[in-house]
């Protein structure tokens, strides 16, 4: 199956091998200006995304985690330059993306593509499945007539469904089916790197896990990489090889997922994984659950110092004046941006043995 | 027995053209601020036309005479028809027809004669027998809607009872002779011929004359009038558009100046506009608030003519309100007519200072003893006074939205007569409401109407008052009533000698001048408008005014 | 689909019925009488009108009991004649025949001219939200909604007929000559262009409106996303899905629309049904006014029933 889909497109340069670095982001900023009603008058920036830095190796999963209006969808969006990026640099397999021009950067989405959180509004109503997946490669101006068609087929049981719902329309297919759809056309093009920006959130708890071994299956057999973007923090360990912990446009905390989980260090990211809730009985009394005091403050007046010294129990002085940087404190190998970081008593967090494995099997 | 209709203003109550108010005020908006600009008649090439565009006040909805007519049918059938008799600018009968037309001294036998020559567009002789035929199918008020309003000839109950076929009332004892005799002495009956001569055109006896008369009325002849006798023939009929008519060969009386005329239904702006534009290059008629703004334009010659019927306010005589003459006569007083014709219709109008409807022939009207009522508020009030008017009087004034000026000159009076103590509410209605009211006779006191010829014979203003007439039977939509002046028009009736009709009149129009029954406001004078070039253009204030020497006219380069 | 026609036609046959009825005592509660109204009291002569007028009566059948006039009328609608004017003696049909086609072309054109000019225009609106474009778009649009329409059509006859006098100031046709093409043209463009600019406000802000909702689904984002070049987003994904709604309200817009020429018609001459139907309520003709509200009902029928045909071959998502 994966000699079937990768061998007719392959793209120029060749899928790179796993593991080596397939994306680049260093200081990435989306700034959103504020304007006056009338005048056009620029009032003041929505900080939407303040200088964070990411990376994901071929065939790996980075897991895009924070509360809601963090940041998360915008970064997604921007790394894909689907909105422009204030600040920074995006570099897809050493190519410079933030500077590209746009004919170049149309042959260079065939590497990236994106699904999103809601299959009821990424299918374009008025087209047939068929003419949703095929778009890309008539875009591209892969195969032809025959052959578009057999691709076509190929992606829809590549994801789970059959050949015969090409003719259909998305509102004739359950919400599960429809994030299928948009799975297979976001693989149209056999892509390296999947923004896949919270495609479970909208689904049923049950159709959830049938996409999220849908999409390991398909990181399998297809190297793929993804950046995947949730809030799920059990979704996240379960597929993610790394996360990175957002704060109000800021990446807080990174690091493998495991090391995340057992030993945050973060104050915030703390704060979120006490709240992930614990399946195991005997472990629920011997976990603090940390509960966040305030709102997130709006990103078009960011606090200043460490974003998250409104909310944080262990907010000093100097946390209102200087901005932490995100520097491995503790030789972890996984960094956060605190200045007094320490690293999590294990008990207080959910611990990973619990979670795993605990989706129903995906069916075929 | 009446008469009717035309003169300046357009159907006394119905006519059936739209010109929006609003319209017009813009017009006066967009087109007066920038009249300076409005440079001039662009007259399309200096080349004549060979068509002539016209704008007509009114729709001809059909070119049938025995239905009901207005007055655009009127003009265009005494384009391509001629009719009998007519009247002419300076209201005198004549005809282009006829060689002769005499009452006898008893007026109970009326004697035509045509000319000889007269001949039909496919070169037919016109004969008596043509005009014995088109006579008997005007007079039969089954077929006929104007039958009714001329005096009746002898042998019409015959006719209409269906004892007889034809009436035995008329004869042609020759050719070219028609022998009419009447019932009554009627004085007035050749006046009134030329008047309804617009709406009776002479029919050709050699193609109608096997016509039933039940059928007449819905021939396909008037559809297409494929033989007629007037100086164009009907070409093009297309209903609610145009008129288009083509030069007779034929015609008795000379060459027609074109070789198509064109007759239109615009509206105010669009009249104005395309006068300018060269698109038409004459109107009949021109409102007098639009007068100032078409002088305007260069190449645009505007003529009139003194009306020939007064604009007037009917009063509900039945009623008890206006019993008294002193509260008719204080509202003559209370409104300052001159003001409103000098003020508001710009003086293009004369007012009727004596309160008399009948404004012309002169030796009619009574020079002495008329009480003029000039504008005078405080002799109204005493007047009211003096009959012990309750000045708690409710009054309803029933009001139709009408040309601008006709608006303004309504609220004005009624503004007059308010502060004489008169206390109008003014009511909006349709025409079809108004004639509903007026005719249950109560809810209304006042309202506004106009039209009517009144310069021809002093007879025509007796139908409109006469007990008889009133409104729904005949048009006295005013419920007046005086048997003593009935009397003195009937007797206006018996004799030709004209000393002795002026004697009666006279004295009729005096006991109406002291016991008014209407208002009238003002006689609007009729105004034409056309491109300077076109020659031969008499106005006539008369009702197919517009078009009753359109033969003569000619294009002058 | 077809037999989603059929049953909406055959709900349509009782609603229709309905209309006629309550339109048909509607009309007779009128105050006035048409027959009264056929001659002007000045031309009325005693006995001899009153014969006359008792005798049209009898003609038009307004002698007879009003269940049996609404009877006598239905027979006429059922056999197509649609009665006879009283007023202007002519079968009703043919009344309208001769002018129905004037009122169509106009508004057709004027809504062609406005759909041509508001797609664009709203596209751009829409796609350079709160640009110079876009408030100058929606000021034009307010400006050409406020200013009523017969200044408007004065204000092009004023330009473009006195003025420029490239432009004739009305009427359909040069009258006298053969009609042309190009005659017909140069007599269409002013007021099909003042209709139409009074349409394209409203059209322009459905289509930015329709826009804007369409361009932030996210179906757009993943286009874009594909490689698919600005062009293809913009028509095949947002404009295609933009004119679903642009299409139901052009459909159900169309009676109230030829209604609306009526003012047009008026201040350019331009001898279409308006005129008709003035005159028709002025003199109580009834069969023209029947005539006219039937047309009218069966026209918003079959545009409601257009608008939600054309929905569904339009939009997959909705079946019939
Ligand atoms: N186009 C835009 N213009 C202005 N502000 C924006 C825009 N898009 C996003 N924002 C703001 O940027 C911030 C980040 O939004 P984003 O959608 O990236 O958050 P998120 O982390 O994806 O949230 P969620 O979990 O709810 O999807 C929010 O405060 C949002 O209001
Ligand atoms: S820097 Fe200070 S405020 Fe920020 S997370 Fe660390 S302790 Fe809390
Ligand atoms: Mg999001």
């Amino acid at each position: 199956m994966t000699s079937l889909t990768k061998q007719p497109t392959q793209p120029p340069t060749g899928p790179l091998p796993v593991g080596a670095e397939l994306l680049r982001v260093e200081g990435l900023k989306v700034h959103f200006p504020i304007r006056s009603r009338v005048l056009r008058r620029t009032l003041g920036q929505v900080q939407a995304v303040d200088g964070i830095d990411l990376s994901i190796a071929a065939g790996e999963t980075l897991g895009l985690v924070g509360e809601s209006g963090c940041g998360k969808s915008t970064t997604g969006l921007a790394v894909l330059r689907l909105i422009e990026p204030t600040a920074g640099s995006v570099a897809l397999r050493g190519q410079e993306l933030t500077t590209m021009g746009k004919t170049d950067l149309r042959s260079a989405r065939r590497d990236m593509q994106i699904v999103l959180q809601d299959p009821y509004s990424s299918l374009n109503p008025r087209m047939t499945v068929r003419g949703i997946i095929s778009e890309p490669l008539e875009v591209h101006g892969l195969h032809t007539g025959a052959g578009r068609r057999k691709k076509v087929d190929e992606l829809l049981a590549l994801v789970g469904l059959e050949a015969s719902h090409a003719g259909r329309f998305p509102h004739e297919f359950s919400g599960g089916q429809r994030q299928r759809i948009a799975i297979a056309r976001a693989l149209a093009l056999d892509p390296q790197l999947l923004v896949l920006d919270e495609p479970m959130s909208a689904l049923d708890v049950s159709i959830q896990a049938q996409i999220v071994n849908l999409l390991k299956r398909l990181q399998r057999e297809l190297s793929l990489a993804y950046l995947l973007i949730s809030h799920d923090l059990s979704v996240v360990r379960h597929v993610c090889d790394r996360l990175a912990v957002m704060y109000l446009g800021r990446i807080v905390e990174t690091g493998r997922t495991d090391d995340v989980y057992n030993r945050p260090t973060h104050p915030y990211t703390q704060a979120l994984l006490s709240a992930v809730p614990q399946p195991d009985p005997t472990k629920r009394g011997a976990r603090r659950r940390i509960i966040l005091e305030g709102d997130v403050p709006s990103p078009d007046h960011p606090p200043a110092g460490c974003r998250f010294h409104t909310r944080c129990w262990r907010a000093q002085e100097l946390c209102r004046e200087e901005s932490p940087a995100l520097i491995d404190r503790f030789d972890h190998g996984h960094p956060s941006a605190c200045h007094f970081a320490a690293l999590a008593d294990a008990a207080t967090v959910p611990s990973a043995d619990a979670e795993s494995n605990s989706e129903p099997p995906e069916p075929e | 027995m009446t008469l009717c209709c035309g003169g300046p203003s357009k159907g006394k109550y119905m006519k059936r053209t739209v010109r929006p108010r609003w319209l017009a005020i813009l017009c006066v908006v967009v087109l007066g601020l920038t009249g300076a600009a409005c440079s001039s008649a662009k007259s399309t090439n200096n080349k004549a036309p060979t068509t002539l565009h016209t704008v007509m006040s009114e729709e001809a909805d059909d070119l049938n005479p025995f239905t009901p007519t207005l007055q655009g049918k009127s003009q265009i059938l005494s384009t391509i028809g001629m009719p009998m008799l007519y009247v002419d600018s300076t209201s005198k009968l004549t005809s282009r027809v006829l060689k002769s037309w005499t009452a006898s001294p008893d007026a109970k036998t009326i004697t035509l004669v045509l000319k000889p020559n007269i001949q039909w567009s496919d070169g037919k002789p016109m004969t008596s027998a043509d005009l014995l035929m088109s006579l008997t199918d005007y007079l039969d008020a089954k077929v006929s809607v104007n039958a009714g309003r001329i005096g009746p000839v002898v042998g019409l109950d015959a006719l209409a009872s269906g004892k007889a076929k034809t009436i035995s009332g008329l004869s042609a004892p020759d050719k070219s002779t028609l022998v009419i005799k009447l019932v009554n002495p009627d004085a007035a009956w050749l006046p009134r011929l030329a008047l309804l001569g617009a709406y009776w055109p002479v029919l050709p006896s050699h193609l109608l004359g096997n016509v039933p008369r039940a059928k007449i009325a819905t021939d396909p002849f008037f559809k297409t009038w494929p033989v007629s006798s007037g100086p164009y023939l009907l070409s093009k009929f297309v209903r609610g558009q145009y008129v288009e008519v083509t030069r007779n060969p034929k015609w008795s009386a000379g060459k027609a100046g074109f070789e198509k005329v064109i007759f239109e239904i615009l509206s105010t702006d669009q009249m104005t506009a395309q006068l300018q534009t060269g698109e038409v290059q004459y109107v009949y008629t021109v409102d007098p608030s639009d007068v100032d703004r078409i002088k305007r334009i260069s190449g645009v010659t505007v003529a009139s003519h003194n009306g020939v019927a007064p604009e007037l306010f009917g009063l509900n005589n039945g009623g008890s309100v206006f019993k008294d003459p002193r509260v008719r006569q204080a509202m003559l007083y209370a409104i300052d007519r001159a003001g409103i014709c000098k003020t508001i219709l710009a003086g293009h109008c004369t007012t009727p200072t004596a309160n008399l409807r009948q404004i012309a022939p002169s030796w009619a009207l009574p020079t002495t003893g008329l009480t003029d009522y000039n504008y005078d508020p405080a002799k109204a009030k005493q007047l009211l006074k003096d009959a012990n008017w309750d000045p708690n009087t409710k009054l309803t004034f029933l009001a139709r939205t009408q040309r601008s000026y006709v608006d303004k000159a309504v609220t004005a009076a009624v503004g007059q007569l308010n502060a004489a103590g008169m206390h109008f509410s003014v009511r909006n209605v349709t025409t079809a409401q108004l004639l509903d009211s007026i005719g249950k006779k109560t809810g209304w006191d006042a309202f506004w109407v106009s039209g009517a010829d009144f310069v021809v014979d002093p007879n025509e203003w007796g139908d409109y008052l006469k007990c008889a007439g009133r409104y729904p039977d005949g048009p006295n939509t005013s419920q007046y009533c005086d048997p003593a002046t009935d009397k003195l028009f009937e007797d206006g009736l018996k004799t030709t000698d004209q000393a002795a009709r002026a004697s009666l009149y006279h004295q009729a129009f005096t006991k109406l001048n002291q016991s008014p029954a209407e208002v009238y406001l003002y006689v609007v004078d009729t105004i034409v408008a056309y491109n300077s070039h076109l020659t031969g253009v008499t106005v006539s204030g008369n009702l197919s005014g517009g078009y009753w020497d359109i033969g003569q006219w000619r294009w002058k380069a | 689909m077809l037999g989603f026609v059929l049953r909406r036609l055959i709900i349509a046959i009782p609603v229709l019925l309905g209309i006629l009825v309550i339109a048909f005592v509607f009309v007779h509660l009128l105050p006035g009488d048409p027959v009264r109204l056929l001659v002007d009291p000045s031309q009325l002569s005693g006995a001899g009108s009153t014969q006359y007028l008792a005798q049209k009566r009898i003609e038009l059948g307004l002698d007879k009991p009003l269940p049996v006039q609404w009877v006598l009328w239905m027979r006429e609608v059922l056999t197509g004649n649609l009665g006879f004017s009283f007023q202007q003696r002519v079968p009703v049909l043919q009344l309208i025949q001769e002018r129905v086609g004037s009122t169509v072309l106009l508004t057709a054109t004027a809504v062609v001219l406005a759909v041509v000019v508001a797609i664009p225009v709203g596209v751009l609106a829409s796609l350079k939200q709160n640009s110079v474009l876009d408030y100058l778009a929606g000021a034009t649009s307010m400006l050409a909604i406020s200013i009523p329409v017969f200044f408007l059509g004065l204000l092009a006859i004023y330009v473009f007929a006195l003025q420029l006098n490239v432009l004739p100031s009305g009427g359909r046709q040069t009258l006298g000559v053969p009609p042309t093409l190009s005659d017909t043209v140069q007599h269409l463009i002013m007021p099909a262009a003042v209709l139409a600019a009074v349409l394209t406000g409203p059209y322009v802000r459905y289509v930015r409106q329709s826009m804007l909702d369409v361009l932030r689904q996210d179906y757009i984002t993943t286009a874009v996303a594909k490689g698919a070049s600005p062009f293809r987003v913009v028509l095949r994904h947002a404009l295609r899905n933009a004119l679903i709604p642009l299409t139901t309200v052009l459909a159900v817009q169309i009676p109230a629309l030829l209604a609306g020429t009526v003012v047009i018609e008026t201040v350019f001459a331009w001898p279409g049904l308006g005129l008709l139907v003035f005159q028709s309520i002025e003199g109580l003709d009834y069969p023209v006014i029947l005539s006219v509200v039937m047309m009218s009902a069966v026209l918003v029928q079959l545009c409601n029933l257009v608008a939600d045909v054309l929905a569904a071959v339009l939009d997959p998502r909705i079946r019939l």
